[in-house]
Formats: structure tokens, C-alpha cells, sequence
């Protein structure tokens, strides 16, 4: 994507007056060191353009390094995504520091980690610079990390940052590197003061909290390139396979976690069944205008699978409600529960799923109270298999009181489904009154 | 010799009815007439019924300016014999001649349903009538409004309710003066009265109904309030016919049915409405409501399972079709 050049000129300056701040004895040190790494490295660094074919224009760029002493070189599959899933409208090219430029090919892709491998589709009397060393370990938290890359395009600079372990919020693995990744440095590596790969830039979380993915995965892709899919449709299909089988990995992990409840209201909810499931929780109290209040757990897993620019997948939500009024009756307090509206959690443009397709009716599971409840299902058009699910049940309670309980799970297959919406119906538990009156939660905000 | 004059409304109805036992009758504008005509359209002397030698009714016109026409037929009538039931065209004005022998049908039986139309009309029922519509809507808006109740509500969220009731009966009102029917007015307000309260109950009973209800029931309820749309049209129009037009029974039910029928074309020839489909689409219905409201016993969760599992070849199909869409747009 081309951005705009004038949004870049803050981040630059911001690291500059830090520059200038830093003792200048440490200053020298560290700009002589540095400056010796990079220029080791740069010749093996490289911009990727995906190329609209018809206007000749760049439709997005990223940063790509040599990985193999072949031509090989790894980027995400962000950086390469169109040129994947519509390789009739999107080319792929590379330049190079010398502002030299190719064709690429795309070998392989590793959708799940946001990885890419690709090579000089003409690469035969190309003189390449050595490849980049991939660090066995990653290093000691708190030291030095620099990123290397293009950002918004403006040409290959280097970032320093520290390394922060990885990240627990996130299923798959990521290193939480703290400095400023910036669009177009995607793709780029991230190396130690040996100037050897310890993660690839992927992400930012704004304010100088960046994501790498972890070497340890593009080690992985690098040793199934020899199986590698010959055509884009066979990498496609693969693609698909392998999120289907990451996901019904994920969902079984996520069974397996802990469910056992906590007290929220009339009933006990399952919180942070696993570690990178995160819970939060809002609440308001009743007011004049507004003569109810309401409490609200909501846990999810934000760590979302790059499909498209339109579409991605792999999150999980669950949220439960608690209603409750002391001074309406019945009949009036049963408008407000039917006011929420609940929507699917991942993005999804208009071509990418079908529309969703909802069961509706009344059920009752074991000693809970009845629930009116409404499951929804839309299928991936071209990931066949992959489902998007919503669920939301509104369970009436007596007198003024009231809950609803909702999930989402978006990508998963078919038994993975059915085996989640099991498992999270039969975690709602409604305890008696008098079995625990005692921890009965107080009305309002209690997160 | 006795005739009978009618004079006639531009709908076949008498507006008048005079009887006279002699041999001759003129008609005209003019005060000396026996039959004296408002319009302006007829001349001082206009016409004469005369019975002459021979005992038979005649018709002369006394020239006329705008003369003298039997109604259906063309050109213009000087001398005519006249029989029972003849209906002339005298100017703009509309005449009918009767013998006394002239044969009348049998007296309508007032039947069980008009005199249920007709109580409509009693001060006291539709003051209770109009009270009890009063305070359904009150009570609607008491609910709806969530511990916010203030009267002026009730007017606000009823405004075009009640806009719509006024015009309906004023207008109803003007229509039968303007044909000189004479419609019974408080009647028409009785039933409109309770075809209001009898749309807010309605709408209580598909509120519960929507509650109990399941994804596979909606597009039945949505057929069922379009039809409740329809009878109340229905209902309505058969009522004001009986009670401002004076439309005997037979006619004023195929006069609704056919003013039914073509509404519902009006409405469904250009889209044909959800529940035709039978298809629910997302989001659906959450009407909601205390839990004392449900009727239906709960699915036991293995038959939602069922039904979730089906789901899934349903949206495996619309995946197809969505594939097959997009290879019909010629994308490359």
C-alpha cells in the first residue's frame, strides 16, 4: 500500500531528538557499531512491491532479507497476500538498495505465522550477498534488538529496540519487541548484535509495543520448502488445510482449559480458560435516565490470522451480561435485555463469507433455567470448511433480572464447532439461591 | 292515473320521490312545476308526462335547450310513450318514472352482523369503546418507554394513530353527505374504535407469539400479521359500506374482497414480502419478554444440536452459490 509520505516525517524525528538525548559517549559507541552491522547487512535486504498489473502502480510494499545462499528470501505473507490469492492482477518485484529491480516468485506461505518465502524469478547471473545468519536461541530479556526495514517506503533504515520475551496474550507465538515498527518494515528481520534473526517484523500495537514472529517459525517453513506447492492453487488448498487443522488444535487446547467457574450474578461463567485468553469487564449502575444496571465479562482471544486485506480470522469472544432492576416491572424491564445486539467479532469483507444462517428457539440445559437462544453460522467462500459462528442466548430470570450469554468463534471447522458451543453451554451454571448467597456478587462494577 | 318521479343521485340512489294522481306532470326549474329541479341545466318548462287518449304515459319535451335524452341511449327524445321503471336525462338531472304497480323486491332482513354495526353507534359503547382504546395505548407505552412514562408519550408514539382516525372519520363522514346517504356516524367511529383496540391486542398476542416462537415459526407469524393486515382492511371496508353506503350484504362483501385484493396486489406484485420466502435471515426476531410469558416447553439440547449440525450443509450450499455467482460475473 503507498502511503503517505508526510505521517512518516514524526516517527523519524522522534527518534532523532531520543538520538540526541542519549550520552554522547554511548552515542558514538552505539553509532559506530551499528553502523558497521548495517552496512554488513544491506546488501542481503530488499523491498517487496506488489505490483497492480494493468496500472503498473505499487498496491503494497513490505521488506524482504536472504535467508538461503540460493536466492531465497523471507517476508510476511501480508507484505505478499494479494499476489497470492489474485496472482492475474498482482506481480510481485523486488529492489534492491541500488534501487535494482526483478520479478519475483512466491515458494511457500506460512498464513498461520504471517510468513512468506520468495525467490529471484530470474535469478541466474545474479551476484547475491551472503544470506542472513538465523539465531538458534533468542536472547536474554532486555537486551538489544535491532529491526531492520523500509518504512512507508522512504528507504532502509534500522531501528533499535529491546527484546521483551513473548507475548502471553497471543496463541501462536510473538516476541514483544518494544521500538517503532512502521508500515513497510513488515517483513523485515530482526536481529541481535551479531546481526543474526531472532524474529521478522509483523506488527505494531502503537506507542513503540511491535510483535515479531519468533526465527523458530520461519526455520520451520524453510525446512517444508523441498514439499512446497507447485501452483497458487495447490498453496491456496494448503493454506486452507492448515488453518483447519491450527484451529481444531486451538479449540481443543481451549476445551481442555479451565472452565471452571466464577461467580458473575445468578450464575458461575468460565473466565481465563487459558492464559492467552483475555477477560475484561464493564459495568454500569442504575441512574435516572436509566433505572437498570448492567455488568458485562467479556473474554476473548485477539490474536487474529491474516487472510486478506478484507478478512481475517482465528479470534474467540465470549461474553456474558447480568441485568437487573429494582424498579421496573417485569414487563418493562424485559425491553431492555432484547436492546443489545450482538455482531461477529472478526473482519469479514462482503465477498468473503456467506451470510449467516440462524437456528432459533428455546432450550434447556440440565438444572439451568430455560433460554430463548439463536445460533448462527456463515461459511468461508474460498476456505472451504472454515465456518465463522455466533451464538447469543438471552435467559430470562424471575422478577427483573436477566442474562445473556454469547460467543463468538470465527474460522473453525465443523466438529470443532459443535465441540465449543458443547462445552461453553454446559460451563453456564445457575447455583440455587441458597448455595452461595454468601459470594453472591454485589450489583454493579465488580472487575 | 298515479306516477311516481324519482329524482336520482349520480350512483342510481333516490335523492327524491313524489306521487301524483292525475294525467299530467310537468317537470322543470320553474315554481309552477309539479316537479321542481335545482339544476341550472334545466329550462323553466323542461318536460310534460301526459297520459293521453288511448291511456298510455307519455313524455314531451317543451324545447329545451339542452332537450331531453333517455339515460343509455342516444339522441335526443320530443314524444315518447314512458314504461315503468324508464329513466330519463333531463339537463344534468337524473329522472326515474314508476307506475304504482311498479314491483319492489322483498325486504332485506337486518341481519345478526349489521346489527352488531349498528350498536357500534350508541353513545355509551363507543365512549367505552374509545376508553378502553385509550388505555391499551397507554398501557403500550408504559412498557415501551422502560420507567420514563409521561402522558405526552402516549401522544407522541400514538400521534399518527390517532391522525389516521380522525381524517378516516371525517372523511368517511363527508363522502356519505356528499353521496346523501347519511351514514351513520357514530357507528363508523364505534368501528373504527374497535378495529384500533382490536390492532394493539393483536400486536400484544404476536409480541407473545414472537417470544414463544423459534427461527422456523417467524415467517409464519410475519404471513399471519400480513393477513391480520388484510382482515382488518377487510372488516373495515364491509362496515362502511353497510354503514355509510346502505350496500346490501352480498355486494358490500365482494366490494371489500375485491378492494382487499387489489391492495394486496398494490403491495406484493412489485417485491414479493419476506415471509412469502419462508426464509429468517439475521438478525432474528428477539422479542422479549418476563419468562411467566412462555408457553412452549424448551428444546431438550440434542434436537438444537440436530438442527445446528444441519447448518452447516446449509451454509456448505450457500457457499456454492456464492462461488457460482462470482464465476457468473466473468471475473477472470
Amino acid at each position: 500500500m503507498s502511503r503517505d509520505a508526510e505521517t512518516t516525517a514524526l516517527p523519524l524525528l522522534a527518534l532523532l531528538v531520543a538520538m540526541l538525548l542519549v550520552p554522547a559517549g554511548s552515542l558514538r559507541a552505539q553509532a559506530g557499531e551499528y553502523g558497521a552491522l548495517f552496512e554488513r547487512l544491506k546488501p542481503a535486504l530488499f523491498t517487496v512491491e506488489v505490483v497492480e498489473r494493468d496500472s503498473g502502480n505499487k498496491a503494497a510494499i513490505g521488506t524482504a532479507f536472504l535467508v538461503t545462499g540460493d536466492g531465497r528470501l523471507a517476508t510476511n505473507y501480508h507484505v505478499v497476500s494479494e499476489h497470492m490469492l489474485d496472482p492475474d492482477r498482482y506481480g510481485l518485484r523486488y529492489r534492491d538498495a541500488d534501487d535494482g529491480t526483478g520479478p519475483l516468485r512466491l515458494v511457500d506461505v506460512d498464513v498461520l505465522h504471517d510468513l512468506a518465502v520468495v525467490e529471484f524469478a530470474e535469478a541466474g547471473d545474479r551476484r547475491l550477498a551472503p544470506p542472513f545468519a538465523l539465531a538458534d536461541a533468542l536472547p536474554a530479556i532486555g537486551e538489544s534488538v535491532l529491526a531492520l526495514g523500509n518504512p512507508y517506503d522512504i528507504g532502509i533504515g534500522i531501528v533499535p529496540g529491546t527484546f521483551n520475551g513473548l507475548a502471553t496474550s497471543q496463541y501462536r507465538s510473538r516476541i514483544h519487541f518494544t521500538g517503532a515498527l512502521n508500515p513497510g518494515m513488515s517483513g523485515g528481520p530482526a536481529v541481535d548484535r551479531e546481526g543474526a534473526v531472532i524474529g521478522v517484523n509483523v506488527a505494531a500495537a502503537g506507542n513503540s509495543v511491535s510483535f515479531l514472529v519468533p526465527v523458530e517459525h520461519l526455520v520451520g517453513l524453510l525446512e517444508r520448502l523441498p514439499e512446497a506447492p507447485s501452483t497458487f492453487d495447490a498453496m491456496r488448498s494448503r493454506v486452507t488445510e492448515r488453518i483447519l487443522a491450527h484451529q481444531a488444535e486451538m479449540i481443543d487446547r481451549l476445551l481442555e482449559g479451565d472452565w471452571s467457574g466464577e461467580r458473575f450474578g445468578p450464575m458461575r461463567i468460565p473466565r481465563e480458560i487459558r492464559p492467552w485468553i483475555r477477560c475484561t469487564g464493564t459495568g454500569r449502575d442504575r441512574d435516572p435516565e436509566t433505572p437498570w444496571s448492567e455488568s458485562h465479562s467479556n473474554c476473548s482471544l485477539d490474536d487474529r490470522i491474516y487472510l486478506s486485506r478484507s478478512l481475517d480470522t482465528g479470534t474467540v469472544e465470549l461474553v456474558h451480561g447480568w441485568y437487573r432492576s429494582d424498579g421496573l416491572a417485569p414487563l418493562q424491564f424485559a425491553r431492555i435485555p432484547e436492546q443489545t445486539t450482538f455482531l461477529a467479532f472478526n473482519r469479514t469483507g462482503e465477498n468473503d463469507v456467506t451470510d449467516f444462517e440462524c437456528v432459533e428457539g428455546w432450550t434447556r440445559h440440565t438444572e439451568s433455567p430455560a433460554w430463548k437462544a439463536t445460533w448462527c453460522l456463515r461459511a468461508y467462500v474460498d476456505y472451504p470448511g472454515l465456518h465463522d459462528v455466533l451464538y447469543v442466548a438471552r435467559v430470562p430470570l424471575a422478577g427483573t433480572e436477566a442474562v445473556h450469554l454469547h460467543y463468538t468463534l470465527a474460522g473453525v471447522p465443523r466438529d470443532a464447532a459443535l465441540a465449543f458451543h458443547r462445552r461453553f453451554v454446559d460451563s453456564v451454571d445457575f447455583p440455587r439461591s441458597g448455595d452461595a448467597a454468601g459470594e453472591a456478587g454485589t450489583p454493579g462494577n465488580e472487575h | 292515473m298515479e306516477i311516481v318521479v324519482e329524482i336520482l343521485g349520480t350512483t342510481g340512489n333516490v335523492l327524491e320521490r313524489h306521487r301524483f294522481d292525475r294525467r299530467q306532470v310537468s317537470i322543470g326549474r320553474g315554481y309552477r312545476n309539479d316537479v321542481i329541479v335545482t339544476d341550472e341545466h334545466v329550462d323553466a318548462e323542461h318536460a310534460r308526462l301526459e297520459v293521453d287518449d288511448e291511456g298510455t304515459l307519455r313524455i314531451r319535451d317543451r324545447g329545451s335547450v339542452n332537450g331531453l335524452r333517455r339515460i343509455g341511449r342516444r339522441g335526443r327524445v320530443n314524444d315518447a310513450p314512458v314504461c315503468s321503471g324508464d329513466r330519463f336525462l333531463l339537463g344534468r338531472t337524473r329522472v326515474r318514472i314508476l307506475l304504482p304497480g311498479h314491483p319492489v323486491p322483498p325486504a332485506v332482513r337486518i341481519r345478526l352482523a349489521e346489527r352488531l354495526l349498528l350498536a357500534l353507534g350508541r353513545p355509551l359503547v363507543v365512549a367505552g369503546l374509545l376508553l378502553a382504546w385509550l388505555a391499551a395505548i397507554t398501557a403500550e407505552t408504559w412498557i415501551a418507554t422502560i420507567g420514563e412514562f409521561r402522558w405526552t408519550r402516549v401522544v407522541e408514539d400514538h400521534q399518527f394513530q390517532m391522525l389516521g382516525f380522525v381524517a378516516l372519520a371525517v372523511g368517511v363522514y363527508f363522502l356519505s353527505v356528499l353521496f346523501r346517504r347519511g351514514g351513520h356516524f357514530l357507528a363508523h367511529l364505534g368501528l373504527l374504535i374497535v378495529l384500533f383496540l382490536a390492532g394493539v391486542l393483536f400486536d400484544a398476542s404476536m409480541e407473545i407469539a414472537r417470544f414463544n416462537a423459534g427461527d422456523r415459526a417467524y415467517p409464519w407469524l410475519d404471513g399471519l400479521a400480513a393477513f391480520a393486515d388484510n382482515a382488518v382492511l377487510f372488516v373495515y371496508l364491509w362496515g362502511v359500506l353497510y354503514l355509510a353506503f346502505h350496500l346490501s350484504l352480498v355486494r358490500r362483501s365482494l366490494v371489500a374482497l375485491s378492494g382487499v385484493l387489489v391492495i394486496f396486489a398494490l403491495e406484493t406484485l412489485p417485491e414479493p414480502p419476506a415471509w412469502m420466502n419462508a426464509e429468517a435471515t439475521f438478525p432474528l426476531e428477539s422479542a422479549f419478554l418476563p419468562p411467566g410469558y412462555r408457553i412452549v416447553s424448551p428444546m431438550p439440547p440434542d434436537r438444537v444440536e440436530t438442527r445446528m449440525d444441519a447448518l452447516f450443509d446449509i451454509v456448505a450450499e450457500d457457499r456454492e452459490q456464492s462461488l457460482a455467482e462470482r464465476d457468473g460475473d466473468g471475473t477472470p
